[in-house]
C-alpha cells in the first residue's frame, strides 16, 4: 500500500441527528495512514452511529465526511451473511461483488474449518469471524469496524487484534469501536452520553 | 456483480419457497373469501372470477414481493456491500431479474388456481397466464421502487410505499382488459407498458439508493 501523508479519513464538525436530537455534535478528526482510532463510550453514547454516519449509511446533520471513493471497509452489527447459503456459498457471493478475503486473514480466523457449515447454523463467534474475513481486506485503505471483538474467544480475540496491529503498520487507517478490547497505540475517542432532552453527545480524542 | 445478484437471488428464492407458498396461501383465503361472499350470486361470480384472480394476484405479487425488497434492503449485506462493492447498482439489478425469473412459475400456480376455483376453460388460464407473465416484470421493479422509498424515507416510507403501490393499477386494468379478451395487440401493448415501467422503477431504485 502506497504510503501519504494526506488523511484516509476526515470528518470535519461532524453532527448527526439521532431522534428528537444530535446524537452526535460537532466531531472532528482525521486518521492518516496507520492510525488507530478505539471509539469508546457507554451503551447509547453513539458508537455504531458515528461508524454508519462516516460509512455513509445515514445521513449526517451537519459537517462533512471524507474518505476515499471504493476503499472503505465496514462491519457493523450485523454480519451480512445469508443465512439461507453455507460458508463457502457467502464468500463465493461476496468475491462475486469483488470482495474476496485476504488468506492470511481467513486462515488465522480459522474460516477454513467452517466453509461447508451453513450461515444459519453458526455461532456468534463463529459468524463474526467469517465476517471479519469478509471485511478485512488489504485492498480497502480505511477499515471501519463496530465491536469486531464481540462474541470472539479469546485466542481468536487476540488473533485479531494481532491483524488489525500488522494491517496499520502497513498504512491502513483503522477505526472501530470496543467494549472489550483495545489497540496498542490507537488513539481513544470517547463519547459522552449526556441523557438530556435533545440527547446530546459530546467526544473527545485521546492520545 | 450483476451475475452474483441474480445467483444470489435464485439460490436464495428457491430455498425459501416457504415465502410462495404464504403467498399462495393468501390467495386461496382470499379467493376463497370472494367465493363466499358471491357464494348465493353464482352466475354473477363464475364471469367475474378470471378478473378477481387477477387483481388478486397482482395485489399479493407486489405485496409479498415488496416486503421481501424491504428486508433485503435493510439487510447487514445490502449495508455492506452499499460500502464496499464496486458496481452495487449492478448487484441490485441482478436481484430483481432474479426475483422476476423466480416469481413466474408462482405466477403460473396462481393463474391455474384461480382457474381452477372459478371453473374457467383453458382459454381464460391462457389469458391469465400470458398478462401475469407479461406484467411481471414491471411489477418486480415496481416491488424494489416501493422497498426503496421505503428505506429511504423510513418511518414515513411506511406510507408513501403503501402510496406507491397504486403504480400498479395499470397492471390491474390491462390484466383484466386481457382476461376479457386476448389479442395480439393488447398483449403487444401490455409488454411495452410492463417493459417500461420496469425501466422506470429500476433507474429510480438506483438513484434513491444511491441517496440512502
Amino acid at each position: 500500500m502506497t504510503r501519504t501523508t494526506s488523511p484516509l479519513l476526515t470528518a470535519d464538525r461532524l453532527s448527526v441527528a439521532r431522534g428528537d436530537g444530535l446524537l452526535l455534535e460537532d466531531l472532528s478528526f482525521s486518521l492518516l495512514p496507520g492510525d488507530a482510532l478505539h471509539v469508546v463510550g457507554e451503551n447509547g453514547a453513539g458508537k455504531s452511529t458515528l461508524l454508519l454516519a462516516l460509512a455513509g449509511l445515514i445521513p449526517i446533520a451537519s459537517g462533512s465526511v471524507h474518505s476515499p471513493q471504493e476503499g472503505v471497509a465496514f462491519l457493523g452489527h450485523d454480519n451480512g451473511l445469508i443465512l439461507d447459503l453455507s460458508v463457502s456459498e457467502n464468500i463465493d457471493l461476496y468475491a462475486g461483488c469483488g470482495i474476496s478475503p485476504d488468506p492470511v486473514v481467513s486462515n488465522a480466523l480459522g474460516v477454513d474449518s467452517l466453509m461447508n457449515k451453513p450461515a444459519r447454523t453458526l455461532s456468534f463467534g463463529q459468524a463474526r469471524r467469517v465476517a471479519l474475513a469478509l471485511t478485512c481486506l488489504p485492498d480497502k485503505a480505511v477499515w471501519m469496524l463496530d465491536e469486531p471483538f464481540a462474541g470472539l474467544d479469546q485466542k481468536t480475540a487476540m488473533v485479531l487484534q494481532s491483524v488489525l496491529r500488522d494491517r496499520v503498520s502497513q498504512g491502513i487507517a483503522l477505526i472501530f469501536s470496543s467494549h472489550e478490547r483495545s489497540l496498542e497505540g490507537a488513539r481513544t475517542l470517547e463519547l459522552v452520553a449526556q441523557h438530556l432532552p435533545t440527547g446530546e453527545a459530546q467526544g473527545e480524542v485521546h492520545v | 456483480m450483476f451475475s452474483a445478484g441474480l445467483k444470489l437471488e435464485l439460490r436464495t428464492r428457491l430455498r425459501t419457497g416457504l415465502a410462495a407458498l404464504g403467498a399462495l396461501g393468501f390467495l386461496a383465503v382470499a379467493l376463497t373469501a370472494v367465493g363466499l361472499t358471491l357464494g348465493q350470486f353464482p352466475e354473477r361470480l363464475r364471469p367475474a372470477g378470471p378478473v378477481v384472480g387477477w387483481a388478486m394476484i397482482v395485489l399479493t405479487f407486489v405485496y409479498a414481493n415488496a416486503d421481501w425488497w424491504l428486508d433485503q434492503i435493510q439487510s447487514g449485506l445490502n449495508q455492506r456491500l452499499r460500502v464496499m462493492a464496486r458496481d452495487y447498482p449492478g448487484f441490485v439489478y441482478g436481484r430483481v431479474f432474479g426475483g422476476w425469473l423466480v416469481a413466474l412459475p408462482w405466477l403460473l400456480l396462481a393463474a391455474w388456481l384461480v382457474t381452477l376455483f372459478y371453473s374457467q376453460p383453458v382459454s381464460a388460464f391462457l389469458a391469465l397466464s400470458a398478462g401475469l407473465l407479461i406484467s411481471a416484470a414491471g411489477l418486480t421493479a415496481l416491488c424494489s421502487f416501493v422497498a426503496a422509498l421505503r428505506v429511504l424515507l423510513g418511518n414515513v416510507g411506511v406510507f408513501l410505499g403503501a402510496m406507491a403501490l397504486p403504480l400498479a393499477l395499470p397492471f390491474v386494468v390491462l390484466g383484466v382488459g386481457l382476461v376479457d379478451g386476448i389479442t395480439l395487440a393488447s398483449c403487444a401493448f401490455m409488454l411495452g407498458v410492463s417493459i417500461l415501467q420496469a425501466i422506470v422503477f429500476i433507474v429510480a431504485t438506483r438513484w434513491i439508493l444511491s441517496l440512502v
